[in-house]
């Protein structure tokens, strides 16, 4: 831990069921945290109940390895991930504070959508990613493949791996990052039997594939775990190929974190000085019932020790750290303290939340926060939650808020009117896991609403400029507004863009990458997080200033709920054009200004075509050819769409989108429709009209739902005489 | 047709009548403002653009042999000021308003709507806080400069108005009357003191020495009424007195006419030594 040169700090990543818990036990079980025998069975990081039903990771637990590779000993961190593509926000969080990622894929089913999606977002963090092929067995076993098959199978997984790279990866590393087999880049196996190798590792010992086909035959696989255990394969690989904090930190720095390289806490982070100002990167908060809530991360710079004064920059709070621990699987063991380059739990940080940058108190004012974490999906499904005995409600909201601090992607939201609790997250499994956990956590019973979509509101065509006024018909706003286009929507959705960048490099890269006016760019006012933009166009308005912060509140209550049915707005650039405010500030406080914002932006919006988005996921489905057809129908009836199929082998291998609001019960009518024979995943792709046959149909629906009256508003609702 | 409007076509045509009730209590009304308000059809009274101390709703009814007056609030008159209106064109209708119904500017959208419609309007004036402060601090009516109202911090943002307006007019040799903010909805009426610490933040914001600790200032609590109370004295002076119940404001005056001076010794306690220094001579 001490000898920098000597840690390593990685992750595992996966499609789901590929077998990434699997392997971790195994991992575990090389520091002798459990039994040989239990060992992918036990799947220790699950230590979550559901989790075991559901053979899934939920929340990314950190361990601390130690492993001897060619006589000396290392410290590896390991930073188990989810595998479930619901929770992707969790994989993001944890990639900031890893190097190295192993990815594991399904020998079977080779490369699939959310493999796609970890290593591209690894790629994007400056993770190394190595491949790891699982469940090597299963070509032996059930597919009863000869060894020039497996062979060939190992090629083509090996190739779909490394166009990954090519196609994500940035131009300096993509050569250095493709996968060698031959160079010990790529480990082969079966977590589930516990053995695995590198070539170099086979060549070392003359391995040879008829050994491994003979040991299933025959029925000594023990002795193939006992001779090439899969986690020495692992280990060895990521000692070899994945870079020490030191190096790692020298060219990961400058694309994660936004300050002054040349800095001191710049050249301390370069360098991976434990001599440096402390800097901890935090990934993800857990609230422990007995510790409270406790923090980990990567230390980038200095080290951080028990009793440490800190400061926390993204919630402007100083704080002490109680205790500092590393990871033992679930438990944490307190040290002392812990430097630079490793991963800590820290305790005593309430108000650090996921993302959060922990700096040494005396650094505050000089050290940049590190880039705001992108997150790639965005919650989709909504459900209303109440007690069963309402006398548990002040509990359940307790409940409710912690979750939301350990997961920021699950959102817990009052309806002010009904005063119903909404809970939101990134698919229905996500909830439907939220709840299970909420249950064993609280022990509350609750009733829930069917899950509902949440859709966003958009426009198709720019307005004219409107006229809102005030209730005291004192201050008049003129709006208009006009869709945001595709471009600037990403740039924002990346993070490129965002609100408190400065105000003249966010105007170069609108202007040069999104072609905008150099005017309109320099006035940006807001950027809300459903990707909405308010411009200031105005020039010498009296009292503007007085009354900026009120406009851009209008402006937010505007987006976060939209005039046709209340729904959020995403996609929409407001421009002011002009103002007349009050004299006195007595006429022109928020009760006169946010109504003004709100009725310019709502008259506008509804003049220029507007329309409803609705969440599409992509949808993967691998079938064998005499289903095939059961699939296309499920897919047809549910407004689905096919982009592409192909053939692997016996298997038929189905890629297409489908609406949210399509895939509730879908399980059950896809395992009737192909006899259960049908493998698929979602994941979510992008925001698209709902097709305008059922527009009207749909907004009277949800107004309907929200006790709204039953028609579209209009324009003329929201100008006055 | 608009002037002969009282019968058309044997219907009486509505009108919408303003009332100013001064500045303390029912009594505070003229004799006029009685007598139209007994006679007409509606009789409306909207409390929350200032507070008279005085006011009894109970003694109001029987000033005005009336038990059917209701009580309007903010929204009633902006979001639904239509069905005032609507209610105005058939009708005789009486908006009872604290002081001088036009000082604020708040209720002129309301009488342009109703004249643009054909309605019949009419104001009864009373007595505003804008008449009464020279008549309390002998401070003369030719040489005030533009009013404006110091408001309560939203989530910490600060109005730097009532600094520059101040500035403005103290540059001009002018006096500055400060109103303070009455939100009667959220149960929050800002005192002097309250009004001293806000103008010695925005002291702190801008230092150019507008609220300074020796700046002279007038506080006036309870204008119009028996128990009014007026002192002029230095800024951390008046910040140490406690004026009791609301309605306050505060006068800064420019520079002064020996009158003026005499008035503000005399009338607001004022120490010689301040006041006699500002004279112009």
């Amino acid at each position: 831990m001490r000898d920098k040169e000597r840690v390593r700090n990685i992750g595992t990543l996966a499609h789901v069921d590929h077998g990434k818990t699997t392997l971790s036990d195994n991992l575990l079980m090389a520091a002798g945290l459990i039994s040989p025998k239990v060992a992918g069975k036990a799947l220790a990081l699950d230590y979550v109940e559901i989790e075991q039903l559901r053979q899934m990771t939920v929340k990314a637990a950190n361990i601390s390895l130690y492993h001897e590779y060619e006589g000396k000993g290392y410290v590896i961190n390991l930073v188990d991930t989810p595998g479930h593509v619901d929770f992707t926000g969790h994989v993001t969080r944890s990639l900031r504070v890893m190097d190295g990622a192993i990815v594991v894929v399904d020998a079977v089913e080779g490369v699939m959508t959310q493999t796609e999606t970890v290593v591209r977002q690894a790629l994007e963090e400056r993770v190394r990613p190595l491949l790891y092929i699982n469940k090597v067995d299963r070509l032996i076993k059930e597919l009863r493949l000869s060894p020039q098959e497996i062979q060939r199978r190992f090629i083509e997984i090996i190739r779909d791996f490394n166009n990954l790279i090519e196609l994500y990866g940035e131009k300096e590393f993509k050569a250095k990052w493709k996968v060698n087999p031959a160079k010990g880049m790529v480990a082969f196996g079966s977590a589930l039997h516990k053995w695995g190798f590198t070539i170099p590792i086979a060549q070392e010992k003359g391995l040879k594939f008829d050994y491994i086909i003979d040991a299933y035959e025959r029925g000594y696989v023990e002795d193939l775990a006992k001779d090439f255990p899969l986690y020495r394969a692992i280990l060895d690989m990521v000692i070899e190929h994945i870079p020490n904090p030191v190096e790692a930190q020298k060219y990961r720095i400058p694309k994660i974190w936004k300050g002054d390289l040349n800095s001191e806490v710049g050249k301390a982070m370069l360098e991976c000085d434990e001599e440096g100002p402390t800097v901890v990167c935090v990934s993800k908060i857990v609230v422990d019932p007995h510790a409270g809530l406790v923090a980990t991360g990567r230390v980038f710079s200095g080290t951080v020790y028990e009793g440490e004064e800190v400061y926390l920059l993204m919630a402007k709070r100083s704080g002490r750290v109680q205790q500092v621990s590393l990871y033992m699987g679930p438990y944490r063991e307190p040290v002392h303290e812990i430097p630079a380059g490793n991963i800590v739990a820290m305790l005593g940080l309430n108000e650090a939340r996921a993302g959060e940058t922990v700096v040494d108190v005396k650094y505050k004012d000089v050290v940049a926060p590190f880039e705001r974490l992108q997150y790639i999906s965005e919650p989709v499904v909504t459900m209303a939650i109440e007690p069963v005995r309402s006398q548990d409600l002040p509990k359940l909201v307790d409940v409710l808020r912690k979750m939301a601090i350990e997961d920021p992607t699950l959102k817990i939201t009052i309806n002010e009117e009904t005063g119903e609790y909404l809970i939101s997250g990134m698919g229905a499994l996500h909830l439907e896991i939220a709840l299970w956990d909420l249950k064993r956590r609280s022990g509350i019973e609750v009733k829930t609403s069917p899950p509902l979509v949440v859709y966003r509101e958009s426009i198709k065509a720019a307005s004219q400029v409107f006229e809102g006024k005030s209730p005291n018909k004192h201050n008049k706003l003129y709006i208009s507004v006009e869709p945001l286009d595709e471009t600037t929507i990403e740039l924002i959705q990346k993070g490129e863009v965002y609100e408190d960048q400065d105000w003249r490099e966010r105007a170069k890269i609108l202007r040069e990458k999104a072609g905008w006016d150099s005017d309109e760019a320099r006035g940006i006012w807001a950027i809300d997080e459903n990707i909405n933009v308010l411009v200031n166009k105005t020039s010498g308005v009296q009292h503007l200033r007085e009354v900026r912060d009120t406009i851009i509140t209008g402006f937010r209550w505007a987006m976060r709920e939209g005039p046709l049915a209340l729904e959020p707005v995403r996609g929409v650039k407001v421009v002011l054009h002009d103002a007349i405010i009050h004299e006195d500030p007595a006429h022109r406080g928020p009760a006169q200004i946010i109504p003004a914002t709100r009725r310019a932006i709502y008259a506008g919006m509804l003049s220029a075509r507007p329309i409803l988005l609705e969440p599409i996921l992509r949808i993967d489905i691998k079938v064998p050819q005499e289903q095939l057809s059961g699939v296309l129908s499920v897919l047809a009836r549910r407004r689905g769409k096919v982009t592409s199929i192909e053939q692997h082998g016996m298997l038929m291998h189905v890629r297409g989108e489908i609406p949210v609001s399509e895939t509730f019960n879908l399980s059950d009518e896809m395992r009737s429709a192909t006899a259960g024979k049908a493998f698929w995943s979602t994941q979510f792709l992008k925001w698209a009209p709902v097709p305008e046959s059922s527009f009207k149909e749909l907004v009277l629906s949800i107004r309907r739902r929200k006790g709204l009256p039953e028609e579209i508003p209009k324009p003329e609702d929201y100008i006055g005489p | 047709m608009k002037e002969k409007n009282v019968k058309f076509k044997g219907k009486r045509m509505g009108e919408l009548i303003f009332i100013g009730m001064g500045l303390h209590s029912e009594k505070s009304m003229s004799v006029e403002a009685v007598e139209v308000a007994r006679k007409a059809d509606v009789i409306y009274i909207e409390r929350y653009t200032s507070i008279m101390p005085g006011l009894s709703m109970k003694r109001l009814r029987e000033l005005l042999k009336r038990e059917d007056i209701i009580e309007l609030h903010r929204k009633d008159l902006e979001d639904y000021s239509y069905k005032v209106i609507e209610e105005a064109m058939r009708k005789k209708v009486v908006i009872l308003i604290p002081g001088d119904p036009f000082i604020a500017t708040t209720h002129m959208a309301l009488r342009i709507e109703a004249e643009r419609k054909g309605i019949k309007t009419r104001v009864i004036h009373g007595v505003s806080i804008l008449t009464a402060i020279p008549g309390v601090t002998g401070l003369h009516a030719y040489k005030f400069g533009r009013t404006v109202t110091v408001v309560f911090p939203e989530d910490g943002r600060y109005s730097e108005t009532p600094y520059d307006v101040t500035k403005e007019n103290l540059k001009c040799k002018l006096h500055t009357i400060l109103l303070l903010d009455i939100r009667v909805e959220e149960g929050r009426i800002m005192t002097i003191n309250d009004a001293i610490n806000i103008l010695r933040e925005l002291e702190r914001r801008r230092g150019e020495g507008i609220f300074t600790d020796e700046r002279l200032i007038v506080g006036i609590a309870r204008a119009g009424s028996p128990d009014v109370l007026v002192r002029a004295n230095t800024l951390s002076e008046i910040s140490n007195i406690d004026f009791g119940p609301p309605p306050h404001c505060i006068v800064v005056p420019g520079p002064l006419h020996f009158t003026e001076a005499e008035a503000l010794m005399v009338l607001a306690k004022a120490p010689e030594d301040i006041v006699l220094n500002m004279v112009i001579r």
